[in-house]
C-alpha cells in the first residue's frame, strides 16, 4: 500500500499537468462570463430559490424571529383561497384579451410594411410605429391612466366632443368600470406592442427568401394568398416566442395595477405582491402564491409550446 | 450584412415584378391602413405634449380641448425651477439609468463573446440554461426574494441597491443579443488575430467589439428604455428620495393635485419620454442594423 506503482505515479503526475493545462485553457472563458454567473445566482438564482424556501416557512418580514417551517400549509391555503384563484382567473382574462389583439395587429402591419416598396417610406413608418415602444412601461400606464380619464381624457375627447358619442353630462368612467376595466388596460398594453412585436415579426420576415415569392408568383398566386399560405406559416417560430414571453408578462400583470390602481382589476400579483409587502408581510405565504402563480403560467406556456412547435422537418 | 440587403431587396426590385400586376387600389388600402396605425401611435404623445403646452387656467376645461388656445412654456420653467426635489429624482434617474447600462453592456458583452468564441467545459450547459430562464416565469415572484437580498446586503434605498437587480434583471436578453451578433463575426478574423499573439481580452477590445458596435447599441437601447422608466423595483426597494427616482416623482404626482397641475406634470413626461426617443432617433440607423444583423435571430 505505501509503495507507489510507478503508472499510477505518472498518472498523478499526468493528471496534475492536465489540471495546470485545464487551467491555463479555460481561466479566459471562466473570467468572461464571472461577472454574468455572479450576478445571475445573486440576483436570480438566490431570490427565486429562497422565495421557494420561503414558501415553506410562516416568515413574517417585519417579525422573523419566530419563523418556523409549516410544509405545505401555505400551498393548501392558497389552493383553497379564492381570492387567489379570482386573482388567477382575472389575469387570464386581461391575457386572454389582450394576447390575439397584440400579436394580429403586428403580423398585419409586418406583412404590409414588408411590400412597402420604397425603403424611406418603409424607414418612416416604421419609426412612426415604433415610437410607443420607446416609452417605459411605468410611464406608458400614467400616460393611458390620464387618456381612460372621465373629463379630461383623451379617448372621451375623441368619443364625445369628436364622434358626438354619448355626452359630458355622464362621460363613461373606463377604468371605474367592472366591464372595461380590463378591455381598457388590454388595449393600452396593444397600443404600446404594436410597433415593438412588428419590428420582431418583420425580422422574422425578412428571413423568408425571395425565390419563395417568385415561385409563388409565377405558379399564378394572389398576393392574398403568398400572405396566408408562405408568410404566416413561416412567421410560425417568432410567433411562438413572442406569444410564450406576453404570455408571461401578461398573467403577471403588476405594475399596470400598482400605477393605474383600479379596484375592480385584482390580479393575483397584486394579491401576492401586497402580502408580501404591507402590513405584517406574511411573506411565506406570499411565496406560496408567487410559485402557484408561476407554476400556472409555466403550464399554459408549455401548452402553447405543444401547440405551436417547431415541425421536424422544416428545421 | 447579407440578412438586410436581403431585407431592402424585398422592398424593391423583386416585389415591383408583382405590384405592377396587381390593382392600384390595394396599394392605397395598405398605404392607408399604415397611416392609420401611425395615427393611433402618435396620438397620445402629441395629446401629451399638446396638454404640456397649456396654461393651467386651460388645462381643466370641460369640455377639454386637444390643442392649447395659447400655447406657453410655462409648465417646463415651472416644473424644473419650482417644484422641489424634482431635480434630485432626476439626478438619481442618471445615475441609476447610467450604471446599470454600463454594467449590462460590459458583462453581456464580455458573457457573450465567450459563449461564442471561447470554449470552455459548461458552455453548452450555461447557453442551454439561460435560455430556458428567458422562458421561465419567475420576474415578478421573484421581486419577494430581490427584497429579501438587497435587504441582507444591507441596501434597501441606496442607489446601488437599484443598479446591481436593474443590470441582474436584463442580463440574459442583453447577453443573447451580443451572441447573436459576436456569432456574425468571421472566424478567420479572430483566428489571424490569435496567431499574431494577440491575447483574448485585447482580441475582444480591439478587434471583436468595435465591428458589433451596432448590436451594443441594441442592447443600449432597450436597456435604457427599461432602466430609465423601472418602477416594480424602485416602488419595492426604496423608501425616500435618497434613492427614489423620476418614475416614482411621475407616480406621486398623477394624482394631480397642488404644485402638481396637470401640464406641469405633463412637461415632466414630456422630458422623460423625449430622451429614449432622441435616443432612438440619432441612433435609429446603427439601432435597426444591430437588429437584422443577429440581434433577434436565435
Amino acid at each position: 500500500m505505501s509503495k507507489i506503482s510507478p503508472t499510477t505515479r505518472n498518472q498523478a503526475i499526468g493528471r496534475g499537468l492536465a489540471v495546470r493545462r485545464f487551467v491555463r485553457r479555460n481561466t479566459t472563458g471562466y473570467l468572461f462570463i464571472l461577472p454574468l454567473v455572479a450576478f445571475l445566482l445573486l440576483y436570480q438564482l438566490y431570490p427565486i430559490l429562497r422565495v421557494l424556501w420561503l414558501s415553506f416557512t410562516n416568515f413574517r418580514n417585519l417579525y422573523p424571529d419566530g419563523t418556523a417551517f409549516v410544509g405545505l400549509r401555505n400551498y393548501s391555503r392558497a389552493l383553497q383561497d379564492p381570492i387567489f384563484w379570482q386573482g388567477i382567473g382575472q389575469a387570464a382574462e386581461f391575457t386572454a384579451i389582450f394576447i390575439p389583439g397584440g400579436v394580429l395587429f403586428p403580423v398585419l402591419l409586418a406583412i404590409l410594411l414588408d411590400r412597402v416598396r420604397n425603403p424611406k417610406v418603409a424607414g418612416v413608418y416604421r419609426t412612426l410605429l415604433y415610437i410607443p415602444a420607446l416609452i417605459p412601461g411605468p410611464l406608458v400606464f400614467i400616460l393611458w391612466n390620464w387618456i381612460y380619464g372621465p373629463t379630461q381624457g383623451l379617448l372621451n375627447l375623441i368619443l364625445i366632443g369628436g364622434l358626438h358619442l354619448g355626452s359630458w353630462n355622464n362621460p363613461p368612467t373606463w377604468l371605474g368600470n367592472d366591464a372595461w376595466v380590463i378591455p381598457c388596460i388590454a388595449f393600452m398594453e396593444w397600443w404600446w406592442g404594436l410597433g415593438y412585436h412588428t419590428i420582431f415579426f418583420m425580422v422574422g420576415l425578412s428571413g423568408i427568401s425571395n425565390d419563395l415569392y417568385e415561385a409563388a408568383r409565377i405558379d399564378g398566386a394572389s398576393e392574398r394568398q403568398i400572405a396566408w399560405r408562405i408568410s404566416l406559416p413561416l412567421l410560425k417560430p417568432m410567433l411562438l416566442i413572442i406569444l410564450i414571453l406576453r404570455l408571461s408578462t401578461a398573467m403577471g400583470v403588476l405594475v399596470e395595477y400598482l400605477i393605474m390602481g383600479h379596484d375592480p382589476f385584482h390580479p393575483w400579483t397584486v394579491y401576492m405582491y401586497n402580502l408580501a409587502f404591507q402590513n405584517a408581510m406574511p411573506m411565506g405565504h406570499a411565496a406560496a402564491i408567487g410559485w402557484l402563480g408561476a407554476i400556472i403560467m409555466l403550464a399554459f406556456a408549455l401548452v402553447l409550446y405543444y401547440f405551436l412547435r417547431p415541425d421536424p422537418e422544416t428545421r | 450584412m447579407a440578412v438586410e440587403r436581403n431585407l431592402r431587396t424585398h422592398g424593391t426590385g423583386t416585389r415591383a415584378l408583382g405590384n405592377r400586376r396587381r390593382p392600384p387600389a390595394g396599394v392605397a388600402v395598405r398605404h392607408l391602413v399604415l397611416i392609420f396605425f401611425c395615427i393611433v401611435a402618435l396620438l397620445p404623445i402629441i395629446w401629451v405634449i399638446s396638454m404640456s403646452l397649456k396654461p393651467v387656467s386651460e388645462a381643466y376645461d370641460v369640455p377639454i380641448k386637444f390643442f392649447p388656445v395659447h400655447p406657453t412654456l410655462d409648465a417646463y420653467s415651472y416644473a424644473f425651477n419650482n417644484i422641489p426635489d424634482l431635480p434630485h429624482y432626476f439626478i438619481n434617474s442618471v445615475i441609476v439609468t447610467t450604471g446599470g447600462l454600463i454594467g449590462v453592456m460590459v458583462v453581456s458583452s464580455l458573457a457573450g463573446y465567450a459563449l461564442v468564441w471561447l470554449s470552455f467545459p459548461g458552455r453548452r450547459i450555461l447557453l442551454t440554461v439561460l435560455a430556458a430562464s428567458l422562458f421561465f416565469p419567475t420576474q415578478i415572484t421573484s421581486v419577494i426574494g430581490i427584497y429579501q437580498v438587497t435587504a441582507q446586503l444591507n441596501l434597501l434605498d441606496t442607489l446601488i441597491g437599484l443598479i446591481l437587480p436593474y443590470i441582474a434583471i436584463n442580463l440574459v436578453v442583453s447577453t443573447f443579443i451580443m451572441t447573436g451578433v459576436f456569432r456574425a463575426l468571421p472566424k478567420e478574423l479572430l483566428e489571424a488575430a490569435r496567431v499574431d499573439g494577440c491575447n483574448p481580452l485585447r482580441t475582444f477590445i480591439q478587434i471583436a467589439m468595435p465591428l458589433c458596435a451596432n448590436g451594443l447599441i441594441v442592447v443600449a437601447m432597450l436597456n435604457f428604455i427599461a432602466m430609465w422608466g423601472e418602477f416594480l423595483l424602485v416602488f419595492t426597494l426604496t423608501s425616500t428620495i435618497n434613492s427614489q427616482t423620476l418614475t416614482i416623482a411621475m407616480f406621486q404626482a398623477a394624482a394631480g393635485t397642488g404644485i402638481w397641475e396637470w401640464p406641469r406634470i405633463a412637461a415632466v413626461f414630456s422630458v422623460m419620454i423625449s430622451a429614449p426617443i432622441v435616443f432612438f432617433i440619432i441612433l435609429q440607423k446603427w439601432f435597426m442594423k444591430g437588429l437584422m444583423e443577429g440581434a433577434l435571430r436565435q
